[in-house]
């Protein structure tokens, strides 16, 4: 083949420019410690990292949800363990008060009572941050007070995502129990109030009443078993919560590390490739200059003339 | 007729023969580096011989013309890979200069705003009256909407400079068509038989290689007349561009079908990134008004049928809805915790929800996230794929540069050799013409 001038600038340039932007892709990859910098370099692997960002981003949104649902479900569960002792105070005020009926004891035991009635009262209007746990959907206000001891809160669930599936499908808790599920109670047959109970009992104190006394002690027994009862499900939506959270924890590591592999950059490899290149365009740098001295006229001025 | 004036006369043509050969190989290593120039041979053929006592007696050489090196195959092989190279060279400048504007890792743009607005409404729920939550899906629902319009924007303003673009670029083969022509009707006039018109066939090549730069090329030449006819391809097929001294310029009118089917060079690879970007804001437009009508369903639909548009999310010009996408800042007004509560967990839902896209005649099924994702991923792929057309026409066209330059190109180091030869060949004339003179001084001494 006959070597002209044009042939080794043409092919020289197209070896220089390839080998260039090889190292310069290389060394970005490395600086920027990111594979991909635009959607070309690896178009399903960006659509990828796109989606597990995503899901990244859904996780954290449901880890919200779950540390909203246990703060709630361990603030439902101290109120309600409180309340329980309580209810089985005034049950002991209850059975001394079968044995001892003296107006003046009586009077003491029915101011202990409503103690009891007050602290109670406080309990209902329990808060997680700024919200009234028991009274459903209508956090913002009180929901109980002395003067209105059956509530005004609604029945409605605070329902928050906690998993990856729709909330219809078990993608989400109901985290809280209403006043109702709270307070109300059946007790032979009768459906009571925990509150409008413990009221009553401090008026049949107060007036000598001793068949409501005695009957009230049953009747507290009945209620103090409800309340554990409803602890006993706040605790099951609590390790449900916990359950669910370790599963949040395994995807989003699986996710982090599912990102790392598509989108880190390598830098063993990218290092590695990097000098290789670099040898390689070095190589053809110096080729070229030796190139360019290869030719008649300067070998002939060289020797002959020099 | 043998004598010594015939033999000084032949040394005499030696002598300029030889000037003729230096002068070419000094013309040919002046232009080594010019683009466009192919080497030139002066050719030496023999002077017709006359007949003496002694036989047919040789007369000397004559240079009876200067060829250019060239070959049509060649060139013709050359133009259409530089076709393809700047085709692919101009889409994959312009589809990374849209890949830049619209890319979106998912840490930041559209998807960021996407993720944020779903898991605002994800939250709401834990206090669904609560100032903060709805604060929160407020200013979530806004950010999507003007994170969607400012991707469109950017989409966008690449799609208006296209056009200008375009039309430059016809501009520019218009004049190089028109370059042509007169060309053609200068090689007419200025050719002769043995006198070829090198100059300005170089000339031609050059514009000819220029306008195969911007639209595909083929060309065949005449030989009695030395023009060229000139033709280009669209999509009914080729089109005859310069026949001998006529142009034929392309329509300058976007709208015409000639100019807008060019399938090769830069023009080609302008108008197929014009299609592609098409494209991507039609599935743009597609993402954002099929995501805006499932939360718009769901949030109308809060307070029971019948569905009440004051509830709408977001609200937009029908056909460009990603470039009028906006938020309304009151949709959550008046509704209950419990209608709120349920709404919101119905649109979270949507991130993981299998929705329906329509783009035209594509019907995908995805996740909102997953669509946008493709779209990216679409965007990439023709990057890619122009990239690497790019660099194997790239290639292509370097290894028949090759080629060609070992055809036409000129060899420093054969010129060197050549004047060597000449500079020989003429100190030799010059001792017989010195020989010649000092037998002819004999001979005149022996008449006086």
């Amino acid at each position: 083949m006959r070597i002209t001038l044009g042939m080794q600038t043409n092919q020289t340039l197209l070896t220089l420019n390839d080998q260039q932007e090889q190292i310069n892709q290389l060394s970005q990859q490395i600086s920027s410690g990111v594979k991909l910098s635009s959607p070309s370099d690896d178009p399903f692997g960006w659509a990828q990292v796109m989606n597990v960002n995503q899901g990244l981003q859904e996780y954290n949104s449901i880890l919200s949800g779950i540390n909203f649902g246990t703060g709630w479900a361990q603030a439902t569960g101290s109120a309600l363990s409180q309340l329980s002792n309580l209810v089985s105070q005034a049950q002991q005020i209850a059975i001394s008060a079968g044995s001892a009926t003296g107006t003046a004891q009586s009077a003491t035991l029915a101011s202990e009572v409503n103690g009891i009635l007050q602290q109670a009262v406080n309990l209902a209007n329990s808060q997680y941050g700024d919200q009234y746990i028991f009274g459903g959907t209508s956090t913002t206000s009180a929901p109980y007070s002395m003067d209105d001891l059956t509530g005004s809160g609604d029945s409605n669930p605070i329902q928050v995502k906690t998993g990856t599936s729709d909330a219809t499908a078990g993608g989400s808790t109901v985290v809280n129990l209403t006043g109702n599920d709270v307070f109300s109670f059946t007790s032979g047959g009768n459906t009571l109030n925990v509150l409008q109970v413990i009221a009553g009992l401090g008026q049949a104190l107060q007036t000598g009443d001793s068949a409501t006394v005695s009957s009230d002690i049953t009747t507290l027994n009945d209620a103090y078993n409800h309340i554990n009862n409803e602890a006993a499900i706040n605790g099951a939506t609590l390790s449900d919560l916990s359950t669910q959270k370790s599963a949040i924890n395994v995807m989003q590591t699986n996710a982090q590390s599912t990102l790392s592999n598509l989108d880190d950059t390598n830098i063993a490899e990218a290092t590695t490739k990097l000098s290789q290149a670099q040898t390689a365009f070095q190589a053809a740098l110096q080729v070229t200059g030796m190139l360019d001295n290869l030719n008649l006229a300067s070998y002939l001025s060289s020797t002959s003339i020099g | 007729m043998a004598g010594l004036s015939v033999s000084l006369y032949t040394a005499l043509q030696t002598l300029q023969n030889t000037q003729t050969e230096i002068q070419t190989a000094s013309n040919n290593i002046s232009n080594a580096a010019t683009t466009g120039y192919a080497e030139e041979t002066a050719v030496q053929t023999e002077n017709p011989a006359v007949l003496t006592t002694s036989g047919w007696l040789g007369t000397g050489a004559t240079i009876s013309r200067i060829t250019s090196a060239r070959n049509q195959f060649l060139e013709q092989q050359l133009m259409s890979a530089m076709s393809d190279d700047s085709q692919y060279s101009s889409l994959s400048t312009q589809l990374t200069a849209i890949q830049s504007a619209c890319a979106d890792s998912g840490d930041d743009g559209i998807s960021q705003a996407l993720g944020n607005f779903f898991s605002a409404w994800s939250t709401l729920p834990q206090d669904p009256t609560g100032l903060t939550g709805q604060t929160a899906v407020y200013s979530a629902a806004q950010n999507l909407a003007s994170a969607v319009q400012s991707t469109y924007n950017q989409l966008n303003q690449i799609a208006t400079q296209m056009p200008g673009q375009i039309e430059n670029t016809v501009n520019q083969a218009n004049a190089l068509i028109a370059q042509i022509a007169q060309l053609n009707t200068s090689i007419a006039q200025s050719q002769t038989p043995t006198g070829q018109a090198n100059q300005l066939s170089d000339q031609r090549y050059q514009a000819m290689d220029s306008l195969a730069q911007l639209i595909p090329v083929s060309f065949s030449q005449d030989p009695a007349t030395g023009m060229v006819t000139v033709t280009t391809t669209d999509a009914s097929g080729s089109l005859r561009v310069v026949s001998g001294g006529t142009a034929t310029p392309l329509p300058t009118s976007l709208a015409s079908p000639i100019t807008s089917t060019i399938t090769g060079g830069q023009l080609g690879g302008l108008l197929t990134a014009q299609t592609d970007l098409n494209g991507y804001i039609g599935q743009l437009n597609t993402f954002t008004s099929t995501l805006m009508s499932q939360v718009n369903n769901i949030s109308e639909g809060s307070e029971g049928n019948p569905p009440n548009p004051a509830l709408a999310v977001f609200s937009a010009v029908s056909g460009s809805e990603a470039s009028s996408i906006t938020a309304s800042t009151t949709f959550m007004g008046g509704l209950t915790a419990a209608e709120l509560s349920s709404s919101a967990q119905a649109i979270a839902d949507l991130q993981n929800s299998q929705v329906t896209f329509t783009d035209g005649t594509n019907v995908t099924n995805a996740t909102p996230e997953q669509y946008l994702s493709n779209i990216q991923q679409n965007v990439g792929d023709d990057v890619q794929q122009a990239n690497n057309n790019q660099s194997f026409y790239d290639a292509l066209k370097t290894q028949l540069q090759t080629q060609q330059q070992s055809v036409s190109g000129v060899s420093t180091d054969q010129e060197m050799v050549n004047v060597i030869q000449d500079q020989q060949v003429y100190e030799e004339a010059a001792k017989v013409v010195e020989t010649v003179s000092s037998l002819m001084s004999d001979v005149i001494s022996m008449v006086t």
